[in-house]
């Protein structure tokens, strides 16, 4: 293999910050090179710099051996260095064939578009991503998936040598998901150089060939993917050894605090019955769609048609709502954070104080500013909400700290059971250790803590005990001695 | 840190906005400043502009849009939409009426009234929440029901001759004051306590701001809906009876597009039809720019043809910014 790029010493400063220093690395033709680093980390800066959207302070980029220095992205483009963003940048109003070559149309002499020509190349572009539709369908009518690989279609369409994905399946489901994944593979053997930016570890030991690790605006370690293990790319990401990152599991587990019977939804899951004691982690594993998220709604009485019984501390409790379920002592945080967890564009004292708005009221009535503002600020205090003031609007802060609003206000009801989706998704390793923390925590407490993830590392360092669900069905239970990676995922794929 | 959450400490000096969106200070300063340039512009190019007679009689003009568009604000901050209120005006003004001439006292006819209007809300509430009909929908039939029930109960005509005791509620005056005014007056002060000052006021902000969010925290987010589109009924009850007095009759045609003016109301007020964000002093401005647009037009002797069209261009206009808003903010 050649060198096909060489990033050599660059820095960048912006007043006040040094987002990269010293940062080399390499890519050689026909490689896909990860990228990982907690947020912050400089991985997006690197990437604009090499996409011609920034200009190093220091440094030199190599292209083929060649002295590479962008004055826009333009340039960059015509070297053939195509970046594809999570944020894709299709027009969703014109054609799959006029997306690809969008801004370079191919035309003949009078400058009218060579509509046959631009066709049979699409339809070329469109096989060589594995896409089976027509070129003239409107791009609007896609799924992501296929808007991605359109992306890529019209990166190939550049003859690009270079592609970086940045978070390219933040937003995909598993299928689709396999289908980028092959068409990468084919791009590695054509011999472009693939940059894979990713906060999903898993995907990166699936695909990659090397790994670099960023932290803090410098380049930590590079090596080839074999050389490292889940846990210490980990430890290298965040500079702590990983049995840090997970609390100590300390609490006495005492007597059944949640016990579910026979719990069943039509056509989602069924004959679900499980215990969770006080002061224990359970996780619940599985693959996406094994119907975990809707447990968890049923039980907290958010699932329309369900049957089965419920006992909190040993008594029956009927859960028919919501709101029934708080009064029964459950706590419920979404895996959709901003679709189902937050009020966006109201104040983080407003959403810390949702669940409670009667009892922090005056006579139940009338709102009581001071308490609201008293619960907030605490909240903001004891979960370290790193927000510039109680007033402002959730929807500016990061995941990691809209995700803990989340959980302030799931905690202002006192409840006793946990139902946590999916706790730390898409927020970075520091936020997720504090997370964590706080799980920990409530299990010491005595809080019962029921908690869906699909992060296999986070299920086996969380948990006392791990359930596995497949296809709506529990198909069985490992408890912490006997825990093993390959025995959770034989469960649930196969049982 | 399960107990962690609780109040035992005190808050820095943190703003006071939190419902309703951060910024809405701002947006109410800009409605204030069209309100004031509106009055001098008409005030300097038209003399009688600011006569006592010509500004109360702004304020007894103003009143029935006042009444409805507060029950209208109620239902836009839930992000949903009243259409029936102006046929629901008509309806209770024609059944209050044929209350007073069946005898009834005219406490219990005014009760009557407002009772219908909050039914004609319960009967619109049912639908959106527990036959999961869309809040568009549901008030558009109902406005259609409405007034074919004001036609059919009337046979088409008129009723009137009734008691100056009720007609003082929309046409008499308490010392320099119209009654109407005052009662809507009393309206906005009670809305606005419940609004920015209650529970129910939060819960209707957070359902409008995020159903699903609303529900999963434990709001009651059926019976915020069933409770503010009763609110609207029953306001627009209020707002046939007072029609009614005003006129000394009651007809099945009144009130034909007033929730256009409510909804225009609401809208200049700075509520976004979006959902979550509105206020009752936001409203009460949008109801005042409108009787002054109303008042300036009669002022200026421009034919009426062209009354209407200035309407719509001006709740256009007021979508339109809602509209642009919520582009920026990246919403839509």
């Amino acid at each position: 293999m050649a060198t096909l790029l060489e990033m050599r010493g660059i820095s960048k400063s912006f007043p006040g910050v040094r987002a990269l220093a010293d940062v080399s690395i390499t890519l050689q033709r026909g490689e896909v090179l990860g990228i990982v680093g907690e947020n912050g980390a400089g991985k997006s800066t690197l990437m604009k710099v090499l996409a011609g959207a920034y200009r190093a302070d220091e440094g030199r980029v190599l292209l083929d051996g060649a002295d590479f220095a962008p004055r826009g992205p333009r340039d960059a483009l015509d070297a053939g260095i195509v970046v594809i963003h999570q944020e894709l940048s299709l027009v969703p109003d014109q054609t799959v064939a006029e997306n690809i070559y969008l801004g370079n149309l191919p035309r003949n002499a009078l400058g009218m578009v060579r509509r046959a020509l631009l066709h049979r190349n699409s339809r070329a572009l469109l096989a060589r991503v594995g896409l089976d539709i027509a070129p003239t369908m409107p791009v609007r009518r896609l799924g992501i998936a296929q808007q991605q690989l359109v992306e890529i279609a019209r990166a190939l369409s550049r003859e690009a040598r270079v592609i970086v994905m940045d978070e390219p399946t933040a937003t995909l489901t598993i299928a689709e998901q396999r289908i980028l994944f092959a068409t990468v593979a084919d791009l590695r053997r054509a011999g472009i150089g693939i940059v894979f930016i990713s906060h999903h570890l898993e995907e990166i030991f699936e695909i990659c060939d090397r790994v670099t690790v960023m932290r803090d605006g410098a380049t930590v370690a590079t090596r080839e993917v074999a050389d490292w293990d889940e846990a210490g790319l980990i430890q290298a990401m965040v500079n702590r050894p990983i049995s840090a990152l997970f609390p100590a599991r300390t609490a006495s587990i005492g007597a059944p605090m949640l016990e579910v019977e026979n719990l069943s939804s039509t056509g989602r899951f069924s004959g679900v019955s499980l215990a969770v004691r006080a002061g224990e982690v359970v996780g619940l594993g599985g693959l996406m769609g094994a119907g975990r998220t809707e447990v968890l709604k049923a039980i907290y009485g958010a699932m329309p048609d369900t049957t089965g019984s419920l006992r909190i501390g040993g008594e029956a409790v009927r859960v028919r709502s919501p709101r029934e379920a708080i009064a029964a002592g459950i706590a419920f945080v979404p895996e959709d954070r901003k679709g189902e967890g937050l009020v966006l564009p109201f104040a983080v004292r407003s959403n810390v104080a949702l669940s409670t708005l009667d009892k922090l009221a005056w006579l139940r009535v009338f709102s009581a500013d001071g308490r609201t503002d008293r619960l907030a600020a605490n909240a903001v205090d004891e979960l370290r909400i790193r927000t510039p003031g109680i007033g402002t609007t959730v929807g500016s802060l990061s995941g990691g700290n809209q995700q803990k609003v989340v959980l302030a206000r799931a905690l202002t009801t006192h409840p006793r059971v946990f139902l946590l989706d999916e706790p730390t998704r898409g927020i970075d390793v520091g936020a997720k250790v504090e997370v964590y923390r706080l799980i920990g925590d409530l299990a010491a407490q005595g809080g019962a803590v029921l908690v869906v993830s699909s992060d296999m590392l986070e299920l086996l360092g969380l948990c006392d005990r791990i359930l596995v669900m497949r296809s709506g069905r529990l198909a069985g239970g490992i408890e912490r001695e006997a825990f093993c990676q390959e025995r959770i995922m034989a469960l649930a794929a196969l049982g | 840190m399960m107990a962690a959450v609780s109040e035992t400490k005190e808050p820095s000096k943190a703003a006071r906005l939190g419902f309703g969106g951060v910024g809405r200070a701002l947006n109410e300063l800009t409605i204030v400043v069209g309100f004031v340039a509106i009055s001098l512009y008409l005030a300097v190019t038209t003399p009688a502009f600011l006569s006592t007679a010509n500004i109360l009689s702004i304020l007894l003009a103003s009143s029935l849009i006042g009444i409805v568009a507060v029950g209208e604000t109620f239902v836009i901050v839930t992000s949903g939409i009243d259409l029936s209120v102006g046929s629901v005006v008509a309806f209770t003004g024609v059944m209050t009426g044929l209350a007073i001439h069946a005898h009834f006292p005219v406490p219990l006819a005014v009760l009557t009234g407002i009772g219908i209007g909050a039914f004609c809300g319960a009967f619109i509430a049912f639908a959106i929440t527990v036959l999961n009909m869309s809040p568009f929908i549901v008030t558009l039939a109902v406005l259609a029901m409405a007034r074919g029930l004001a036609f059919i109960v009337t046979s088409g005509n008129t009723i009137f001759d009734f008691p100056d005791s009720f007609d003082n509620i929309g046409g008499g005056n308490l010392g320099p004051f119209p009654i109407a005014a005052l009662i809507a007056a009393a309206v906005f002060l009670v809305a606005w306590v419940v609004l920015s000052r209650t529970v129910l006021g939060a819960e209707i902000y957070a359902v409008g701001g995020n159903r699903e969010a609303a529900r999963l925290a434990g709001i009651p987010v059926n019976r915020t809906l069933a409770i503010v589109y009763i609110i609207s009924g029953a306001l627009a009850g209020l707002g046939g009876v007072v029609l009614a007095g005003r006129l000394d009759s009651a007809q099945p045609i009144a009130a034909v597009g007033l929730e256009l003016n409510a909804i225009a109301a609401v809208v200049i007020g700075g509520a976004s039809l979006f959902g979550g964000k509105g206020s009752m002093l936001g409203t009460l401005l949008g109801v005042l720019i409108i009787g002054l647009i109303n008042n300036g037009l009669t002022l200026k002797n421009v034919q009426p043809f062209w009354v209407q069209f200035i309407q719509g261009a001006v709740i256009f206009g007021a979508v339109l910014i809602d509209s642009l808003n919520q582009k920026r903010r990246g919403r839509v």
